[in-house]
């Protein structure tokens, strides 16, 4: 299982380059892709499900030609988009039906065991008589994983799937997918750094169409070990630390704190506390 | 409010929408005063293109249409911050519900009202500078005041805005979708069209008028006799029922405004209200392994996947309420107004599959066009409007499967609601019973030619939505397609293949089947749907999978998917289409003539400068025809030859002969007519000169031999003169005929101006000599000895008039002989088809049906008719001439019956299928067979000259002799509500005189004159002098002129002699009603009684009388009057049925007259000629309630 992105481009009609020289090789596990909106996340993970063409580059997967291929790779394939609907009218059972004789499974058993056994995984199997109109924003994105399992893929793509998703709802979803993450290569683009600390074996940090990091969560952490200080300060001070490197700040607890990246602590009121992943994606993609 | 309302209005004046629908209409309205291309509710003739009744019904019945813009409009404000999510802050900001609504309605209908001003702005544009750049002559123009813009924007622009605005505005609101604004759209459209239907019925003009939602048929209603000197100078205004129309639909937008503000909640809901709770915390079931399963890709699977795509997306759509309610709605219209289906004088026809198929289709035609335009729409964007386009994507599916699967879901939508129409026909035929089901034609038509054509128009729509970037662009170009094939014949390009995807019609007939139709609707399905391939092709191969945002990325993804196979495929494909295409040219334009309307009048205009000059040359006529004549059904075609002989009756020696014939014959040879010195095959004019020369008094013997032949097909319709069965071939269409006869010049009179013609010749005058010598049914010829021999098919019977002397069989083949032993017209038919025949003898006379199996229910009514007719007509006239009389059925392509000497073909669509089970019903296969009886000798007997008012002496007498059979046989009770028919087919018939109105004694060729003002009259006149009276005059005048010829009689001839036996009383009749146009205007205005001790009572008639002289163009002016008029009352009973308790003519004066009357029964009405006897314009208030 090997996903190999090299020096993929892609620059839309408007001007905007979404997609510079990325890179990437990715093994079977959970891979997060973690970037601000509009970093490109979204164009990378449609160009790797076959939705959009490269200017440039090159996608393997299993020796297969992503950008080639289409029909090889839609066979491995498990697509979960960003934002996605369903057929008001239409059942659970139904429409995953559909989906999976679309999925290539044509034999009616092995369709009904698959269905079924989906429902069951994904909890919905209560609700497989109702109409997807009436489903709740959780139950949609677990049918929704539920359909991008279909077929037993070897690389799945799902794209912000937490994103609105009450704090239980999310935990469901990532019970699933750490489960399903065994064999196959996950890729989860997202914007919550907690997730792919928490999920995620290998991650990469994107902003502006370019990777700007790569590798294990905790030797991302590692990196920046020693180089993060924080400091409480008044709001209305903010503007004396210009000078340093703030790569992030916020609110805690009602007082601000900033983040400052620094090989040496910038001056006596900073300390170095506990290093972060998130410390470490704005030390990154503020650079 | 003020700020929301400025706020919309500045936002839409800023829209292009704004605009666009701005001149669109401005166009629209601007193009009726430019070109004759586009006719909105008939201007015709004396009309001023822009005269103010018909600038008011422009600006009506655009307002109709109007109603599209203003559901865009006005449907739009609310639904658009709910679109947009704008609610969420609006709602939240310092102003109440009310403002809200308030500001945004008025701001939305202002703007309305503004693109509406498009309209009277394009008219009175359009009519000013149309004759400044010679598009239109000045002299169609007149100059309006202002108020005759001014009055119809307010009428109609205002209130309908309003109503049919809130109805739009209330349903957004409170829906939030606007799928049900199209739904409404849909709904309100049916109203006017239930209502327009209505209007045809005089019964049922006052429901009619308060029920459409539009007014139109309230303002049509008010003017529907309107003389075109009216039309020219008025406008209806708020007359009538307009007025309480629009007091009526205002009042209803205001409450419907008022209900869906009151109920619009102006808080932010949850969309989806219903949303399934989250069940508990429960965990996932992790331990849940999935099955292994096989993937299969190929083959099989592929149409498994497709069927099961197009299956749920079809099933999506099927299941959504505003698909349910369109089809829903549009199957009931169906079946409402299945009731009134098919009437002729308010009798219905048996529900015989065709006609039930015809006008269920029909009816839901324009429902199919909307439903497979919409959703069209709707399944190519449907993934997308749901975000389900990126799943569907990059499903490991062929893209051609993504693209088929659409196709698959319109084709089912398509195919469902075929069935369904089916069934609804099926349905209402077995309920009205009494004609058996034909399911070849239901099978055939559902699943077949109305399949092919709706999934054809339906691939094109989704061709559309593929290439465009929104539906809604979509639409617009479908819309687009509508109008080319509404406006392409008008602007020249005439060719069927200029018009895309349309099916020619068929028309099918119970005695012809399909006809020879089939075959060329087989070959355009072919060639269009090689069109409709190809299309599919270059959809598919055009079909957005993914996110491709650009042209460039379109058409780089094109050139990938059009690889060598579907090359070769498209290929084929082009090669197929540009075959048949080249197939259909072949037919239309190579084996038959191609002439477009453009040519056709410029072969008018030769026709008449060239040839007009051998109008006054000296030509022999017809004395004896032998036809020959072997009729070939399976080719459709025959071959005849007619050995003839010709009479010099002139006094000058003839050394040309001048023949007309059929320019579509393959050969026409004349032997012993000399040598052709003309020939002129586009009009089928030719000029022989003679070897020898005619003298006065001399006769010559000649043959003719004619071959029609049917060449593949032409651009109309099937042949109908000769068919598989029911052949019916008239001697004045397919023989040759002698002289000049003028049928081919043009007769409209804007036309002939447009050409630069002089004003068409008119018959002459029956005061002038001129005319007298030649025969009303043609110069040809006065009394002809005919023979002939027809060969038919072995199964068919072969007629023509005249006697049979020989009837056998050879050569697998029938043979006919008929032979006439009295000397006839020279106006002849021979028919043939399988017939059944039922045969009676009455009087030594034969009277005889032949009509197709199945047929038999009002057989014998016709025989009756015949019967009754001879018998009236024989008694108080002269003897019938013949010994026999056959009535004889031939295909509905045609609707009349027609009068030849003792041969009466009489269509299948006319009486044959007339429904009589309820007797309350006009008997008019009775009263049709009677006039044709009675042709016998007002046509046959009495043949007038070539003069004006002929047709009052062949068509009005006929009229009169059946009307007065029908009296005898049903009552005079009976004829009120024919008769009342009559009257108001007069009257509206003035309206549409496209010359001039002329007394009925110069009557010329205008129908609602000669049959509709005949009846009127001739009922009057004898029940002013007594049935007896008048026939005992007519008996002297049949005597008098029976069969006479050179010279001829004519109306005024027959004038005089009744007049001599008129009473001096009574003379005063014949000047009103057969010299000049007189009408009358009488009311009553009250009627009340007393009970006397006796127990009578005592009835008090006011009435109000007048009477008025009208010029040929309806400019009336009053006439002083003196005049016999019936004074009636009416006891209990429904209309055209209540109790006679009084009546007697009394002599009223112009103004109020006063009568005092006693009756033995309580009085429920009263009035003045109560029974319509006399041409009055208001025929509804001449009678009032008694009070």
């Amino acid at each position: 299982m090997n996903l190999s992105i090299r020096n993929l481009n892609k620059q839309y009609p408007n001007g905007v380059k979404a997609l510079n020289n990325v890179s990437l090789e990715i093994s079977s596990g959970m891979f997060g892709l973690v970037g601000p909106n509009g970093a490109g996340k979204s164009s990378l993970m449609r160009t790797i499900a076959t939705l959009q063409e490269a200017d440039g580059g090159e996608i393997t997967f299993n020796n297969i030609n992503v950008l080639t291929e289409h029909d090889a790779i839609r066979r491995t394939l498990g697509y979960l988009p960003q934002e996605f609907g369903v057929y008001p009218r239409v059942n659970a059972v139904m429409l995953l039906d559909h989906f999976a004789q679309l999925k290539g499974i044509s034999n009616g058993k092995e369709r009904k065991e698959t269905v079924e056994a989906l429902l069951h995984k994904t909890n919905l199997w209560e609700h497989k008589g109702k109409n997807l109109g009436t489903f709740s924003g959780g139950m949609k994105q677990r049918f929704g994983i539920a359909q991008a399992l279909l077929g037993n893929p070897s690389l799945i793509i799902v794209d912000e799937p937490t994103a609105g998703l009450d704090p239980g709802e999310r935990n469901r979803f990532h019970n699933l997918l750490s489960e399903i993450s065994e064999n196959v290569v996950v890729i989860l683009s997202t914007h919550i750094i907690e997730d792919v600390q928490s999920l995620c074996n290998l991650m990469a940090i994107i902003n502006k169409g370019t990777i700007l990091a790569y590798g294990k969560p905790q030797d991302l952490v590692k990196g920046y070990e020693g180089k993060i200080w924080k400091k409480h300060i008044d709001k209305k001070d903010l503007e004396i630390y210009r000078a340093h490197k703030v790569v992030s700040q916020h609110l805690v607890g009602g007082k601000m704190e900033i983040v400052v990246c620094a090989d040496t602590q910038p001056d006596a009121g900073f300390s170095q506390g506990y290093t972060t992943l998130e410390d470490v994606y704005f030390a990154v993609i503020n650079q | 409010m003020l700020n929301i309302f400025l706020f919309e209005l500045k936002y839409r004046i800023k829209r292009p929408a704004t605009w666009a629908y701005f001149a669109i209409y401005f166009l629209f309205a601007f193009m009726i005063m430019v070109t004759d291309s586009i006719s909105i509710n008939g201007g015709t003739g004396n009309m001023f293109r822009n005269a103010p009744a018909m600038v008011e019904s422009y600006i009506a019945i655009f307002m109709a249409f109007g109603m599209l813009v203003i559901s865009a409009v006005m449907g739009n404000p609310v639904f658009r911050d709910y679109e947009h999510n704008t609610h969420h802050f609006l709602f939240s900001y310092p102003f109440g519900k009310w403002e809200y609504l308030l500001g945004r309605f008025l701001g939305s209908m202002v703007i309305c009202w503004v693109i509406f001003l498009s309209l009277p702005l394009g008219i009175s544009l359009g009519a000013t500078i149309s004759p400044v750049f010679g598009w239109m002559p000045a002299e169609r123009f007149c100059s309006n005041p202002f108020s005759v813009y001014l009055i119809p924007y307010l009428i109609y622009v205002i209130p309908n805005t309003l109503f049919v605005g809130a109805i739009f505005f209330g349903i957004t609101s409170l829906t939030k979708k606007i799928t049900y604004t199209y739904l409404f759209n849909v709904m309100l459209f049916m109203g006017y069209l239930l209502a327009l239907n209505k209007l045809v019925e005089p019964e049922n003009m006052q429901v009619a008028s308060i029920l459409d939602p539009f007014g139109i048929a309230a303002s049509q209603g008010e003017a529907r006799y309107w003389t075109p000197t009216e039309i020219n100078s008025q406008i209806v205004g708020l007359a009538g029922l307009v007025k309480w129309n629009r007091v009526l639909w205002t009042m209803i937008g205001l409450v419907i405004f008022a209900v869906s503000g009151y109920f619009f909640d102006f808080r932010v809901k949850n969309k989806q209200n219903k949303v399934l709770k989250n069940e508990a915390d429960t965990p996932t079931k992790t331990h849940i392994s999935l099955p292994k399963v096989s993937l299969h890709f190929e083959g099989f699977t592929q149409i498994q996947q497709m069927l099961s795509y197009g299956w749920i997306s079809f099933r999506d759509t099927v299941r959504e309420l505003p698909f349910i309610g369109m089809v829903v709605s549009g199957l009931a219209f169906v079946v409402f107004q299945a009731g009134e289906m098919d009437e002729i004088f308010g009798t219905p026809t048996y529900p015989v599959s065709y006609n039930i198929l015809e006008i269920t289709k029909g009816l839901f035609g324009i429902f199919m066009l909307i439903i497979i335009t919409y959703y069209s729409g709707e399944l190519v964007w449907k993934e997308r409007a749901l975000k389900m386009n990126q799943i569907y994507d990059a499903l490991p599916i062929k893209n051609w499967l993504l693209f088929g699967s659409k196709v698959l879901s319109i084709f089912l939508i398509v195919l469902s609601i075929n069935i369904l129409i089916m069934f609804t026909a099926i349905l209402i035929q077995v309920v009205k019973g009494g004609a058996p089901v034909n399911w070849e034609l239901y099978l055939i038509d559902t699943f077949y030619l109305s399949l092919k054509e709706n999934m054809l128009l339906a691939i094109l729509a989704i061709f559309i939505q593929t290439l465009v970037p929104n539906k809604f662009t979509g639409h617009a170009v479908m819309l687009l397609y509508y109008v080319w094939g509404m406006v392409s014949g008008n602007i020249g390009l005439e060719h069927p293949l200029f018009r895309p995807f349309a099916i020619p019609g068929y028309q099918y007939s119970d005695m012809n089947g399909f006809g020879a139709s089939l075959y060329k609707i087989n070959i355009f399905i072919a060639c269009w749907g090689m069109l409709g391939l190809i299309f599919l092709i270059l959809g598919n191969a055009l079909w957005v999978r993914g996110t491709v945002s650009s042209w460039k990325e379109r058409l780089q993804v094109f050139r990938k998917r059009m690889n060598i196979s579907t090359l070769v495929l498209l290929g084929v494909c082009l090669i197929s289409f540009a075959t048949l295409s080249g197939f259909i040219y072949y037919n239309t334009n190579v084996l038959n003539k191609f002439v477009t309307d453009d040519m056709q009048e410029k072969l008018g205009v030769k026709y008449e400068k060239t040839y007009q000059k051998y109008k006054k040359m000296p030509q022999p006529k017809f004395t004896r025809i032998k036809l020959d004549m072997d009729l070939n059904q399976k080719a459709l075609s025959y071959h005849a030859t007619g050995e003839v002989v010709i009479q010099n009756k002139t006094p000058k020696t003839i050394d040309s002969i001048v023949i007309e014939y059929n320019a579509l014959l393959s050969k026409i040879d004349i032997q012993g007519w000399g040598n052709v010195v003309l020939d002129d095959k586009d009009l089928g004019f030719r000029i022989y000169k003679l070897a020898k020369p005619l003298q006065p008094g001399d006769s010559v013997a000649m043959k003719y031999d004619i071959l029609m032949e049917n060449k593949g097909f032409s651009r109309n319709g099937q042949p109908q003169a000769i068919t598989y069965n029911g052949t019916f071939i008239h001697s004045y269409d397919y023989f040759p005929m002698i002289g000049y006869t003028g049928n081919s010049e043009i007769s409209d009179k804007n036309k002939r101006t447009k050409l630069g013609l002089p004003k068409k010749k008119e018959l002459p005058n029956p005061e002038s000599k001129e005319g007298l010598d030649i025969c009303y049914l043609g110069s040809d010829a006065d009394w002809i000895m005919l023979e002939s021999t027809i060969h038919t098919e072995k199964d068919q019977i072969a007629l023509a008039p005249g006697y049979l002397e020989k009837e056998w069989e050879e050569g697998g083949r029938k043979h006919f002989k008929y032979k006439m032993d009295a000397p006839i017209k020279n106006f002849y038919a021979v028919l043939s088809a399988k017939y059944e025949v039922k045969k009676e003898k009455y009087n030594n006379i034969n009277l005889e049906v032949y009509y197709h199996k199945g047929h038999e229910y009002n057989v014998d009514r016709m025989l009756l008719g015949m019967k009754d007719a001879i018998q009236y007509a024989g008694t108080n006239f002269t003897p019938y001439q013949y010994r026999q009389a056959r009535i004889i059925e031939f295909p509905r392509y045609e609707t009349f019956a027609q009068s030849f000497p003792n041969t009466i073909p009489y269509s299948e669509g006319i009486g044959f299928i007339a429904d009589l089970r309820d007797s309350t019903d006009i008997d008019y296969i009775y009263y049709v067979t009677a006039h044709e009886i009675a042709h016998q000798w007002w046509g046959h007997q009495i043949t007038p000259s070539s003069q004006k008012g002929g047709d009052m002496l062949c068509e009005s007498m006929a009229q009169y002799t059946s009307l007065m059979i029908m009296k005898h046989k049903y009552g005079a009770d009976k004829m009120r509500k024919f008769l009342h028919f009559e009257l108001d087919r007069y009257l509206r018939g003035r309206r549409t005189e496209q010359d001039y109105e002329s007394p009925l004694y110069k009557c010329s060729n205008q129908q609602y004159i000669h049959y509709r003002k005949g009846s009127v009259v001739f009922y009057a006149l004898q029940d002013y002098w007594g049935e007896e009276n008048l026939n005992a005059a007519l008996k002297k005048f049949t005597v008098a002129n029976q069969y006479r010829s050179n010279p001829y009689t004519n109306s005024i001839a027959f004038l005089d002699t009744l007049k001599r036996y008129t009473p001096d009383s009574l003379q005063y009749l014949y000047k009103d009603m057969f010299e000049t146009i007189t009408l009358y205007d009488n009311r009553a205005t009250s009627a009340k009684s007393e009970k006397m001790p006796d127990g009578k009572y005592k009835v008090t008639i006011e009435v109000e009388a007048n009477k008025v002289l009208a010029d040929s163009l309806g400019k009336e002016s009053p006439l002083q009057m003196n005049d016999y008029v019936d004074i009636g009352v009416l006891g209990a009973g429904k209309k055209y049925e209540e109790k006679q308790l009084f009546l007697q003519k009394y002599k009223l004066k112009n103004g109020k007259n006063t009568f005092e009357v006693i009756v033995a029964e309580e009085p429920k009405k009263a009035g003045i000629d109560v029974y319509n006897k006399l041409i009055d314009r208001d025929s509804d208030d001449n009678v009032v309630a008694v009070e």
